[in-house]
């Protein structure tokens, strides 16, 4: 059974002059999931997110946030969707709560005692206007003005960027505990956070999506795989692609698989690789992934 | 908790009020700039104001211009449209009720101002209420097309006040650069260059810049709906830059398509019918100044300018070998089947020196001139029409049988009588030409009439001091910038319209004694007379055979001679 995606992207570009920002994008995010949207930077996260979003036209292929092209998000549509961004530009010149009680006709579904509740979590300043705060706090500013309406999309595009580790907390806290029932699209670089609460993954490399799948899958599929062989290691000639990173000191061989299966891989070494000592075959950790996978797409071992 | 979303007014008349929370210094300061600047454009009734009025409300506008700028451009910036970083566009905000906040914060912090601090000026000045209330709408409409829509427009262009006036410098600078260009292009090895257009100071000035006005209202009204609605803020530059040019270069549309407009407009067309243009070699005048004797200048700001401008334009011409201008070529001409009682403007002269086998030596334009009611009884009139025509031209052809073509466009005037006015009268109603007062002047050399109206006071009027009991008359003096605008179309930022004539006393040169002076004004009054044009038309003159020597001016400052007495060319014939 498949789950129905609430954004999905079809070989979507994006060009700034002879730039091609994204090359043939394509992304489904299901619906209530956590997607981690992952890339290096300059990879052309934010400009699929602002394509989402609607703040960038595309220059071909269509995108949808659920279930309406981008390039008509009705007000209906954005009353559903909250967005959260690191360049996010509030109006600096009103007070916190000034922009919460401007913002509150907008939204028919606008909770006043949840926004309380989050301004009380968040510790906002609401006399205070909103240029005069930290980008820390403009960041949880926003939060506290995409949750108060119960969102059904939380789109978050660099949430913690220049966060310290203090406010990211309170961010996280602020994040799950009010959010409720949401599908969430997150990209950012800190994959620790977001890493406890994913559920898929997708990895874009140079505008194009190199991996996207569940975390699970993902988790299942590469291992770290180390092995201690009967002689001195070295790195085959016919190494299967499959595995990347692939290094040999002393008589440790070590590599990360992509196709990770418990049942095969032991013989597939020792054919390979000759007598085994020992094989240690670890799930690796979200930012491991990226770190493996980024320098694999700039390799080109990955494609 | 509501589950409907606010209806488009509620959330439009939202967005003000926030946007009011951040300006209302702003605000206030555009209101209050428009009520002080009314109230003293009212103290500086009737007569033209003191110097240091004038500064003040100098100060006043200025002030009130920066305000206004900052109010526009900040409220609309408030949800800047270029940008991708805006909160406002992930918002559940209509673009619809946007605009509509925008539109609803000029209305009431600038227009309704304008409007409500005209009326107030209006009643005090003692109008009624629905010219007043007519001449607050058509100021507030004109203040909306040449100020505040641009405003608007470049402000959705740009995300800040610094960027929006840098952009506004940065396009005047440019389209001026264009202009010079094409100036230069099209005048080339001239040092200045002349910025006036071929209808400029003429009655016909209003189609093209009607026209012009026009492609800035559709512009500015496209830049916005297009940045709004579309938020395409490249396409919305470049068509904002390209309506700019349009609108910069319409003016410069030629003559001959905006008379053919201004004839549809002709009130009564057949009044012109029998008047028709011939040349009279018969009457040879050599002395320019004997000439313009013949007849009365009706327009003479309008002939001074087109004297000026045809002086520079032969300034910065390239010079003839010897470096002299040549003399005037002074045109005999009759004129006949002229209605009683009308006036005749010449509008426009639109010349032609063929030579012998077609080749064309020079078109330019003849001076403008005016015939009033013909006074011979027979409907026919003796002018002379000067041409200016480059020396370089006159020294080449000066003995060479030429082809004349001259295309004249014409208008017929009707004077209308209004009711008199006492020589020296405070404020009076007059119907047509507003509230008229007079006073003798400081120097006690002229009496001063100021006719205002709420709305447009006639373009063209004439006033003549007489003496109440008698017929002797001061010389009439004419006060005419000739428009011939329709009535809908008369409209001007000020709302209040000044018309300011000096009546002498006596003669400056002391040339001709003037039958009422300071003494007699008591039993005095003045004369109006209210000049509506009545048709609009053209004719044609062609001279077949026509030598410039033989019809070159002596005047004191050439020194080129005439021998027009061996000169007998036929006479051209005028074609309706």
């Amino acid at each position: 059974m498949t789950t129905a995606s609430v954004v999905q992207a079809d070989d979507v570009w994006k060009s700034f002059g002879r730039i091609d920002a994204l090359q043939g994008l394509s992304l489904a995010v299901p619906e209530g999931s956590a997607y981690a949207f992952i890339g290096a930077n300059g990879a052309g996260k934010t400009t699929t997110i602002k394509l989402l979003m609607n703040m960038l036209a595309p220059s071909r292929g269509t995108a949808s946030v659920m279930g309406v092209d981008t390039r008509r998000l009705s007000p209906e549509v954005l009353a559903q969707i909250g967005y959260v961004s690191e360049n996010q530009a509030l109006p600096r010149r009103l007070g916190v709560g000034d922009y919460l009680e401007y913002l509150r006709p907008f939204y028919p579904g606008w909770d006043r005692a949840l926004e309380t509740s989050i301004c009380k979590r968040l510790q906002l300043p609401l006399k205070r206007r909103i240029g005069e705060l930290s980008h820390g706090m403009r960041i949880k500013v926003a939060l506290a003005c995409a949750l108060p309406y119960r969102p059904k999309l939380l789109i978050l595009d660099e949430p913690f960027s220049g966060l310290d580790p203090l406010v990211r907390e309170e961010f996280m806290e602020g994040l799950l505990l009010e959010a409720g029932d949401v599908t969430m699209l997150i990209s950012s670089h800190e994959l620790g956070e977001i890493e406890s609460l994913s559920t898929h993954v997708g990895f874009i490399d140079a505008g194009r999506m190199l991996i996207e799948e569940s975390m699970s899958d993902l988790g299942a599929r590469l291992r770290e795989v180390r092995i201690t062989l009967e002689h001195p290691a070295a790195v085959p000639a016919n190494l299967p692609k499959e595995w990347l990173q692939p290094r040999a000191f002393g008589n440790v061989f070590s590599f990360v698989d992509t196709r990770y299966s418990e049942n095969d891989l032991g013989e597939r070494i020792r054919a390979l690789l000759g007598p085994v000592r020992h094989i240690d075959a670890e799930p690796m950790p979200l930012r491991t992934v990226f770190t493996t996978l980024a320098r694999a797409a700039r390799d080109g071992a990955i494609q | 908790m509501s589950t409907n979303p606010a209806p488009s007014r509620a959330m439009a008349w939202h967005i003000f009020r926030k946007d009011w929370k951040l300006l209302w210094p702003l605000g206030i300061a555009s209101i209050a700039g428009q009520v002080l600047l009314a109230a003293l454009r009212h103290y500086s009734e009737p007569f033209s104001a003191s110097e240091g009025l004038q500064a003040t409300c100098a100060l006043v506008t200025l002030g009130l211009v920066i305000a206004m700028v900052l109010l526009i451009v900040l409220a609309v910036q408030q949800e800047a449209i270029p940008g991708v970083d805006q909160d406002w566009l992930v918002r559940p905000i209509r673009r619809r009720d946007l605009l509509l906040a925008k539109v609803l914060m000029l209305l009431l912090l600038i227009h309704g101002p304008i409007v409500a601090a005209n009326l107030l000026r209006g009643f005090a000045d003692g109008f009624p209420f629905t010219p007043i209330l007519h001449a607050a709408l058509l100021s507030s409409y004109a203040c909306a097309l040449v100020f505040s829509l641009p405003v608007m427009a470049i402000a959705v262009l740009t995300r800040s006040v610094t960027e929006a006036i840098l952009s506004a410098l940065a396009v005047f600078f440019s389209l001026l650069l264009v202009r010079l260009l094409v100036l230069a292009i099209l005048y080339p090895f001239t040092h200045t260059f002349d910025f006036d257009h071929v209808t400029d100071d003429t009655g016909v000035a209003w189609i093209w810049q009607s026209l012009s006005m026009a492609v800035l209202l559709l512009v500015t009204v496209a830049v916005v709906l297009l940045q709004y609605f579309r938020r395409n803020t490249r396409q919305a530059r470049l068509l904002f830059i390209g309506g700019f040019l349009v609108f910069m270069f319409t003016p410069d549309l030629p003559w001959r398509p905006a008379f053919a407009i201004q004839q549809w407009f002709s009130a009564n067309p057949d009044a012109a019918r029998s008047i028709s243009i011939a040349f009279d070699p018969a009457r040879h005048a050599t002395d320019a100044a004997a000439a313009h004797a013949d007849f009365q200048l009706l327009t003479e700001d309008g002939e001074e300018k087109q004297q000026k401008k045809a002086e520079n334009r032969k300034k910065h011409k390239k010079k003839s070998a010897d470096g002299e201008d040549a003399p005037a070529i002074l045109l005999p001409l009759r004129f006949s089947g002229l209605p009683a009682g009308l006036v005749l403007h010449v509008d426009h002269t639109a010349l032609r020196l063929v030579d012998a086998v077609g080749n064309t030596l020079y078109h330019g334009t003849g001076h403008v001139f005016d015939l009033p009611f013909p006074g011979n009884g027979d409907g026919s009139a003796l002018p002379y029409q000067t041409l200016q025509i480059p020396a370089e031209v006159v020294q080449q052809a000066a003995d060479q049988t030429l082809r004349l073509e001259l295309e004249y466009s014409l208008t017929l005037l009707r004077p209308h009588a209004l009711p008199p006015l006492p020589a020296l009268s405070r404020e009076q109603r007059q119907s047509e030409a507003g509230y008229c007062a007079s006073r003798i002047d400081d120097g006690g050399a002229a009496l001063e009439v100021s006719c205002r109206a709420a709305g447009n006071v006639p373009p063209c009027i004439s006033m003549v001091l007489e003496q109440a009991a008698g017929a002797r008359r001061n010389p009439e003096k004419f006060d005419c910038a000739l428009e011939y605008t329709p009535a809908p179309l008369q409209f001007s930022v000020d709302p209040f319209e000044h018309s300011d004539t000096e009546l002498p006393l006596h003669d400056p040169s002391g040339a001709v004694h003037y039958p009422i002076d300071k003494t007699q004004l008591r039993d005095a009054q003045i004369l109006i007379s209210v000049y509506q044009p009545e048709a609009h038309f053209s004719r044609q003159l062609v001279i077949p055979q026509f030598r410039l020597r033989d019809w070159q001016a002596t005047a004191p400052s050439t020194d080129g001679g005439s021998d027009a007495a061996d000169a007998t060319p036929p006479a051209g014939t005028s074609q309706p």
